[in-house]
């Protein structure tokens, strides 16, 4: 895999306060990338270092082979960025917005008015076009901030709470568009989310930052398993759910622990032991409708890691 | 920087702002112009024949001062504030700043754009201004400005030009130190207040202050007068009105101090140009200086301001 972005021993110091300590960071091509941690953790720090719009203490950053710090031009003319909350003109319309965006990247006047109606027809704008940007809402604000990113036709696409505010008929249609972006154009996308389901719908690895330091990086599995062991979780449903059953279940060698949600029965096990429970729900009479193994929940394992941190 | 600069102009043509303060210079210029022109033909045959038609500029009626160079001194600042207010601090309230800056442009690109915008719209008004004095009086006289008088006029309106740009930088200065447009709008609006009329005011208490002993009257005065100009020289807009009284009065000889025996013997002939040059370059260079001082603080400020979303 090719890094599209990497990060070496990035660190942005801001007096005695370390904002960024040393991150090492690699994304390839067409990744998905979660970047996550609380308000302070160093994300936005680090993205504006991506950008070359703050310049690093120490360390060096490139997207695409560039150096962030030397060839910002570079950097900004294949990467996008779209912010938490990004600025309009509020007095020009969606498309004259994205043809300053246009111009600010050299296109030619027709080609961005090209450019301009193709992506706005992306991201459902089009019948938008001419409307002033101040009489549009949040969330149609928001897909014309994709549309801007979208624009110049980058290589790089780096989003900051893309889905924030949104409401969530058009969330599926937005995080579609990011899937689109790096399943069938190659883009690579690092997305900074706190809506940690979205980011497990379409993120393919994650990055957990603390304090400044990345302290997590991995796929959603390899992080489970790194702050939880290997445990895996089998959730079964039955007929009915009594405390005999519940007790049964805990002497089923591999069971750590049995808990009771709604009308599921949670088995926390080391090892898939699904065979044995099933002969005990047989054998205690109790018609067991459903078995599977839990999705590791990316929240439980967000939560984990700051819980470790306490 | 020319898509920020294009980008700039069309904004600052379209705002009501801009309208409504051109408007009112343009109204109050043609009226001092056509009252100016009214007395110079009142006078016909009294007052002198040379260059008559710069009188335009600096001719009032009755005992007014209100003449064109009068109003573009006064409310020439106010454009140039005008443009530059919030050329910053807007960006970054709208929240436009983070997402101009993340496109293949260098930063200095932006304030570049935005200062050389602003400096091309205010070239154009002045002339469109200067156009239609020259109009009025055209009409009003029946005669037009000669070769002499139109190379004034042009030097004229480079320091108009140069001036209020003094006030644009300082305005796009107050627009990265203060997050609030409305902020940066009084501390340009209080800064001319100060600048071009409590300074004269000032001047003379601080010269007298200063220079309070002697023995010779006549010595203390004179010391007193130098200091006050001095004083007076730090504001823009003393600068402004001695160049522009030299360069459309050629009877200007000197801008220090006269005394009569100064005068004796003097022929009361126009000065030639090159000497009027002579007179006024330390004002310009010391207009185009302060330009420069504050356009550099204003850059390197914004330069090195850290941009966050």
């Amino acid at each position: 895999m090719t890094a599209v972005i990497e990060a070496s021993n990035l660190t942005k110091r801001y007096g005695d306060f370390v904002a960024v300590d040393s991150l090492d960071l690699e994304i390839g091509e067409g990744e998905i990338f979660g970047f996550l941690g609380p308000n302070g953790a160093g994300k936005t720090t680090s993205i504006l270092m991506l950008l070359g719009l703050t310049v690093p203490t120490e360390g060096a950053a490139r997207i695409r082979g560039h150096d962030c710090t030397r060839n910002p031009i570079a950097v900004k003319s294949v990467t996008g960025y779209l912010p938490e909350s990004l600025g309009f003109y509020g007095e020009l319309s969606a498309r004259e917005n994205l043809l300053y965006t246009g111009s600010l990247n050299g296109m030619k006047s027709r080609d961005a008015i090209a450019r301009a109606d193709q992506v706005l027809e992306q991201v459902g704008l089009a019948e938008r076009a001419g409307q002033r940007v101040d009489q549009m809402s949040h969330g149609m604000r928001q897909r014309l901030g994709f549309a801007d990113v979208l624009m110049k036709r980058p290589k790089v696409v780096i989003m900051d709470e893309p889905t924030q505010g949104i409401d969530a008929a058009s969330v599926p249609g937005l995080l579609g568009l990011i899937t689109n972006m790096s399943q069938e154009e190659g883009i690579t996308v690092m997305v900074s989310s706190h809506q940690l389901h979205y980011v497990q719908r379409i993120c393919s690895r994650v990055g957990i930052m603390s304090r400044g330091q990345l302290v997590a990086n991995g796929t959603i599995e390899e992080l489970a398993r790194r702050s939880g062991g290997d445990n895996i979780v089998i959730e079964m449903e039955t007929n009915r759910i009594d405390g005999n059953l519940q007790r049964q279940l805990t002497h089923v060698p591999g069971v750590k622990s049995v808990a009771v949600r709604g009308n599921v029965i949670a088995v926390e096990c080391t090892e898939d032991v699904r065979p044995a429970l099933a002969a005990v729900a047989a054998e205690h009479g109790d018609g067991l409708l459903s078995m599977r193994t839990a999705e590791t929940v990316l929240e439980e394992i967000y939560l984990r890691y700051f819980q470790e941190e306490a | 920087m020319t898509a920020v600069y294009w980008k700039e102009m069309a904004d600052f043509f379209a705002t009501r702002r801009f309208a409504v303060l051109l408007l009112l210079i343009a109204l109050a210029g043609v009226w001092a112009a056509y009252n100016a022109s009214q007395v110079i033909l009142d006078e016909a045959g009294q007052a002198p024949t040379d260059f008559v038609f710069l009188r335009l500029f600096t001719t009032s009626r009755g005992d007014s001062a209100i003449t064109f160079v009068f109003f573009l001194g006064i409310f020439g600042p106010l454009l140039g504030l005008s443009l530059g207010f919030n050329a910053i601090n807007d960006e970054k309230a709208r929240g436009t700043l983070p997402r101009l800056l993340s496109q293949p442009i260098h930063r200095d690109a932006l304030i570049n754009g935005k200062f050389f915008a602003a400096i091309t719209v205010l070239g154009i008004t002045t002339l469109c201004l200067v156009l239609v004095i020259v109009g009025v009086g055209l009409y009003t006289l029946g005669f037009g400005p000669d070769t002499g008088e139109m190379a004034r006029i042009a030097l004229f309106f480079v320091a108009t030009l140069v001036y209020i740009a003094v006030w644009l930088a300082l305005s796009i200065l107050f627009s990265l130190v203060f997050e609030r447009a409305v902020v940066s709008a009084m501390a340009g609006l209080g800064l001319w207040l100060v600048l071009t009329f409590f300074v004269p005011f000032f001047s003379t208490s601080i010269a007298e202050i200063v220079v309070s002993e002697g023995d010779d009257p006549e010595v203390v005065a004179a010391e007193q007068v130098k200091w006050e100009r001095r004083i007076d020289r730090l504001s823009p807009a003393s600068l402004y009105r001695e160049t522009t009284q030299t360069l459309l009065n050629p009877q200007v000889r000197t801008l220090g101090l006269v005394t009569l025996e100064d005068l004796e013997g003097v022929l009361p002939n126009p000065v030639p140009l090159e000497q009027s040059i002579a007179l006024v370059w330390p004002h310009l260079t010391g207009m185009l200086a302060m330009l420069a001082l504050i356009f550099a603080a204003a850059y390197l400020r914004f330069m090195r301001e850290e941009i966050r979303p």
